[in-house]
């Protein structure tokens, strides 16, 4: 244990200081040499802990003072590259450096950086194309849960319409899904059916961030809520077996049936 | 998933209760084989030639597989699943269904009734 802890105070020492950095008129470096040096520390960091430390025996996978590095470089591509496509990958990942489970818990300091980019994220690139997919699974530490969602629906206000579509679609799909897994009350589920409806009506040609686009989506979800909500009938199914002969869902009437989606890929 | 379901289908061959797929591979001729090599010998429809966007699994909003639907004696949606909850908790609810199957009046003791 000490001999890991050791090592891990001299990976830190032995780090450039950030003031020489500073220094420094070139920057070579990129986001993503950053995240595969990131990685190489992680697994160098387990191998380092698998040999020291008793089976059984959880080590924190990264310090604080090595992750710093990490989001340090970071910052320092997004202070020379405005305008760039690399200002919004060094943002974004700082958004995951700082969300990282690796690290635990969560330091104020990190959590500052994690606030600070994403205030500038979700304020500067508002109306950037590339925001519809990243808002759809942005990382946040644990303590900035709601923060997180509130960054989210900020979104709605951006001017790009994929953007606001991906905005609106995010916060419905996730009153849809916990409604598959409780059913609403009657007034819950008119009011999410007549949101699905405004959303369809309003970015139904929008391309789904999941494939097809918000029209189906809607279309599909709305059915979902309606007929195959748990306690209501299941619909019929007719369709030929794996023989090319036809049968149905109803057939087994009286009897319990698990109805399994599978493939063997 | 295959052979747990292998098992639930031999212990329950006496029940009434059926394992009923959709399967969701566009080239069944070969992937036939396979089906075989696992003993998957449950009946199952065909999603069809487009697969994973088959007829059957846009119209139940299959969204991730395994996606799991329990349905009861009367054809009433009781749960559903997207990925497996596990073996225990899996048999657990087939077997508090299929005790209410045979015998719908004692329905609302279920729980008990499904304990092993």
């Amino acid at each position: 244990m000490k001999h890991w802890l050791f090592l891990a105070w001299l990976a830190v020492a032995a780090s450039p200081p950030l003031q020489a950095r500073e220094d420094d008129s070139v920057n070579d470096d990129s986001v993503s040499a950053v995240k595969s040096d990131y990685f190489a520390t992680l697994r160098s960091n387990s191998a380092k802990a698998k040999k020291d430390l008793p089976a059984g025996v959880q080590a924190p996978s990264m310090s604080e003072s090595e992750l710093q590095v990490f989001i340090d470089r970071c910052q320092k591509i997004y202070d020379v590259s405005a305008g760039e496509p690399a200002e919004f990958d060094a943002l974004s990942q700082i958004l995951a450096l700082t969300s990282d489970p690796y690290v635990k818990p969560t330091s104020e300091k990190s959590l500052q950086a994690w606030r600070d980019c994403a205030s500038k994220l979700f304020t500067d690139f508002i109306d950037d194309d590339r925001m519809a997919t990243f808002v759809m699974n942005f990382p946040s530490p644990a303590k900035a849960k709601a923060e997180a969602a509130g960054y989210a629906t900020k979104l709605i206000r951006s001017n790009n319409v994929a953007v606001k579509a991906a905005a609106a679609y995010l916060s419905l799909s996730q009153r849809a899904d916990a409604a598959g897994d409780t059913p609403l009350t009657p007034e819950l589920e008119t009011k999410l059916l007549a949101d699905l409806a405004t959303f369809g009506q309003q970015f139904g040609m929008v391309d789904s961030v999941q494939g097809g686009t918000y029209a189906e989506w809607t279309k599909n979800t709305s059915y979902a809520l309606v007929n195959l909500k748990v306690g209501g009938m299941a619909p019929e199914i007719e369709a030929p077996d794996l023989d090319g002969v036809k049968f149905k869902l109803s057939d087994y009437r009286g009897k319990v049936v698990l109805i399994d989606f599978w493939g063997y890929w | 998933m295959f052979p747990h379901e292998r098992s639930l289908v031999n212990k329950l061959k006496d029940e009434p209760f059926a394992l009923i797929g959709v399967n969701s591979d566009s080239d069944l001729t070969a992937m036939k084989p396979k089906f075989k090599e696992e003993q998957i010998t449950w009946r199952s429809f065909w999603n069809g030639e487009e697969g994973t966007q088959g007829p059957i699994s846009r119209a139940w909003n299959v969204r991730g597989w395994p996606t799991l639907y329990l349905v009861d004696h009367t054809g009433k949606i009781r749960q559903k699943w997207l990925g497996s909850p596990g073996d225990e908790a899996l048999d657990r609810e087939i077997e508090t269904l299929v005790a209410e199957a045979k015998n719908p009046a004692g329905a609302k003791l279920k729980g008990k009734a499904g304990a092993e």
